[in-house]
């Protein structure tokens, strides 16, 4: 790297960077303390909308910070910057491979965004809602209430399950195993009224029961949407507990263990 | 006596109806102006300031600002300025819609619907034309026998020779696994034609559900278009009108313009004419035009105070009495107790899809709520003027009617299309 590329650094650019360094650090505490404060105090679709702001106020101020500093260390000619670019490239990437390739992998997510915060999400078979998406990584809370934090690197490497795709609906299914020994379309009808009759359905969207035959049951999925994300566990308990009430009500068994492994007739 | 004019009576010609019979997809919402929009939204930042920051108690007991200096009527008094409209008021328009109607049996459907948004203080007119015409209203069955799906309720009307009317369509279902098959079996049976002539009400939302529940061919939905401020000032000075010979001027109280347009000889001679008075046009777009919800508003707005100056300056016997208007913006509206509690969205949801519900259906219903937190949140509700306990019912108050409304929406649940 050339020697002159470097201002002489006086007195008064050094308070400066330190000012701005101090004012960064600064802004992105306040931001990441009062974007999911003012969040958590909002209720609806705009709660969501707030939450996203975060992560794209700290990468302002990041790069904002990183500029001005910049500005005070060098010229910015075109050959300086190539330069110094290029040099803290190779420094870095081979430090931080990881760790740059989850930042960069953060960006993306935020340019491709396959997921938001208060999206639900799978990846690598940890299920969780979004609650923000860091510079390097994303937390999910999952519904067991346990905090994941995934970095962006899996966005590579990983499919992602996004459960709503960033919109209002999220399917849910409540599984039935009955013995199979009974009228499919009446067990249909009921249950499609079970989904209907339920507070959390979201009625703008359709309601589906599919039948599968097993070799030890016949399988039904409830599929159906839930009015609020959140209400997902508490709309498939509802449909369970429905459920199975109106199919003892009309004498039909669930399948069993003993069903699935008769008692063989003795010898 | 001065002779009494329609205060719109230039454009009495030419304007519709007060009650006007149109189909559903013909509904429109008064719509308020911009200003008003936004400062609905102030209000709600507002709102949310002094309960989640300052975490402000409501100290207030009564729903309204008191205006210094002026007090509430006494309910013998708002029942004479303001009562409930007679059942008959709407009648010319329904028989104007009904007869061709009638006539026609060929070519028209059996059966009419109509559907009411709550409240729509038009509901017993359709029974008064049934029972002008000697059809027969039918009683809905019991909540038991909806769940066992009242077969003998069908069969029991599967066999009239007369034309019938069923009053409250959302009595006949519930919404519970086994409440849906009599709704069901009714509407088959009725849009096909097999239960002869008659006329369904149905609740508005009461129907938005049940389009999901019944996926049948129904006639276009007939409709009381929604009371704009024009109608709403015809339609309280006609209800004021009830009481002669006494007669009311309506004032605001903040400003003291009228609210409604005095007959033009008295406007003439001394009251300046304010038919742009902004009050009827928040309170139309806050009632989504629905006039028992503009009519519970205005009542409990009604002050009252001696008018010396203006009944000595007019020297008018029409109006013997001025009643003040509080101003719109002095209006507190019904607050829901904890708007993030879930129980309050499923329990005042319940509600409006069955047009009421008693304790016992609603525990029926929210298998997913404890029977003792329905209570609790019933009893809360209730202290918050949100609900009230009418004819063996649990409902939705007019006055919070706009603000469950609201609430709902908010949560993207299932809405009206009123």
């Amino acid at each position: 790297m050339n020697s002159d590329m470097f201002n002489d650094l006086g007195q008064a650019a050094l308070i400066q960077i330190i000012m701005i360094l101090v004012a960064s650090w600064g802004l992105i505490t306040v931001t990441q303390w009062s974007v999911p404060w003012l969040a958590n105090k909002i209720s609806g679709n705009i709660r969501y909308f707030i939450l996203s702001l975060a992560p794209v106020i700290r990468l302002a101020v990041i790069v904002t910070a990183a500029i001005m500093i910049l500005l005070r260390l060098i010229d910015p000619t075109f050959e300086k910057m190539m330069a110094l670019f290029g040099a803290m490239a190779v420094a870095l990437g081979f430090a931080f491979k990881d760790y740059i390739s989850s930042l960069i992998g953060g960006i993306v997510a935020l340019y491709e965004r396959p997921f938001r915060p208060g999206d639900w999400i799978d990846v690598n078979g940890v299920y969780g809602q979004v609650r923000a998406i860091n510079m390097r990584n994303v937390e999910i809370i999952t519904p067991d209430d346990t905090v994941v934090y995934i970095p962006h690197l899996k966005i590579w490497t990983e499919l992602i399950y996004n459960a709503n795709d960033s919109g209002d609906y999220l399917m849910t299914v409540a599984d039935f195993y009955l013995e199979p020994n009974h009228n499919n379309a009446a067990v249909h009808h009921q249950l499609y009224d079970v989904a209907l009759t339920s507070v959390y359905t979201q009625l703008a969207k359709p309601i589906t029961v599919i039948v599968l035959n097993k070799p030890w049951a016949t399988h039904y999925r409830l599929k159906a949407y839930p009015v609020n994300h959140t209400d997902q566990f508490l709309f498939i308990t509802d449909l369970t507990i429905r459920g199975q009430a109106t199919l003892e009500n009309m004498g039909i068994k669930l399948a069993s263990a003993a069903y699935a492994d008769p008692p063989k007739a003795n010898a | 006596m001065t002779e009494r004019h329609d205060p719109s009576s230039s454009a009495a010609q030419n304007a519709p109806p007060l009650w006007e019979y149109v189909a559903l997809t013909d509904y429109q919402v008064p719509q308020d102006s911009l200003q008003q929009t936004m400062r609905k939204r102030l209000d709600f930042l507002r709102d949310w300031y002094k309960r989640e920051i300052q975490q402000e108690k409501d100290t207030s007991d009564s729903p309204f600002m008191p205006d210094e200096g002026l007090q509430q009527l006494p309910d013998w008094q708002l029942e004479q300025i303001a009562p409930s409209p007679l059942s008959q008021s709407a009648l010319p328009s329904l028989n104007e819609l009904m007869e061709p109607w009638l006539s026609n049996e060929a070519n028209n459907p059996n059966v009419m619907l109509f559907v009411e948004p709550p409240h729509a203080d038009y509901a017993d007119t359709l029974e008064k034309w049934a029972k002008q015409h000697e059809w027969l209203i039918l009683q809905p069955p019991e909540t038991k026998a909806i769940l066992q799906g009242g077969t003998n309720w069908l069969t029991s009307i599967a066999d009239l020779e007369q034309p019938w009317f069923l009053p409250a369509l959302e009595h006949i279902y519930l919404r519970h696994v086994d409440g849906l098959d009599l709704v069901r079996a009714f509407l088959d049976q009725a849009f096909s034609g097999a239960l002869g002539q008659g006329v369904i009400a149905c609740n508005s939302w009461a129907w938005a559900f049940l389009k999901h529940v019944w996926q049948g061919r129904s006639p276009v939905p007939r409709v009381v278009q929604a009371f704009d401020s024009d109608k709403l000032a015809q339609h309280f000075q006609n209800l004021a009108d009830q009481a002669k010979p006494r007669h009311f001027a309506f004032r605001q109280a903040d400003d003291g313009s009228y609210i409604i347009p005095l007959p033009e000889p008295i406007t003439e001679q001394a009251a300046p004419q304010s038919n742009d008075n902004p009050f009827l046009r928040h309170l139309a777009a806050h009632s989504r035009g629905i006039p028992g919800v503009a009519r519970a508003i205005w009542r409990d707005n009604l002050r009252t105070e001696p008018d010396k100056a203006l009944n000595t300056a007019n020297k008018n016997q029409d109006y013997e009495r001025t009643i003040w208007v509080a101003a719109w913006e002095a209006i507190q509206h019904p607050k829901l107790p904890n708007d993030t509690d879930p129980n309050n969205l499923f329990i005042l949801h319940s509600l409006l899809l069955q047009g009421g519900l008693n304790t016992d259906a609603l525990r029926l219903i929210l298998t997913s709520i404890p029977p003792h937190q329905i209570t609790a949140t019933l009893l809360r509700l209730e202290r918050s003027d949100i609900i009230t306990h009418k004819q063996g019912r649990w409902q939705v108050t007019p006055q919070a009617y706009p603000v469950v409304r609201s609430f709902l929406a908010t949560h993207n649940m299932l809405l009206d299309d009123f």
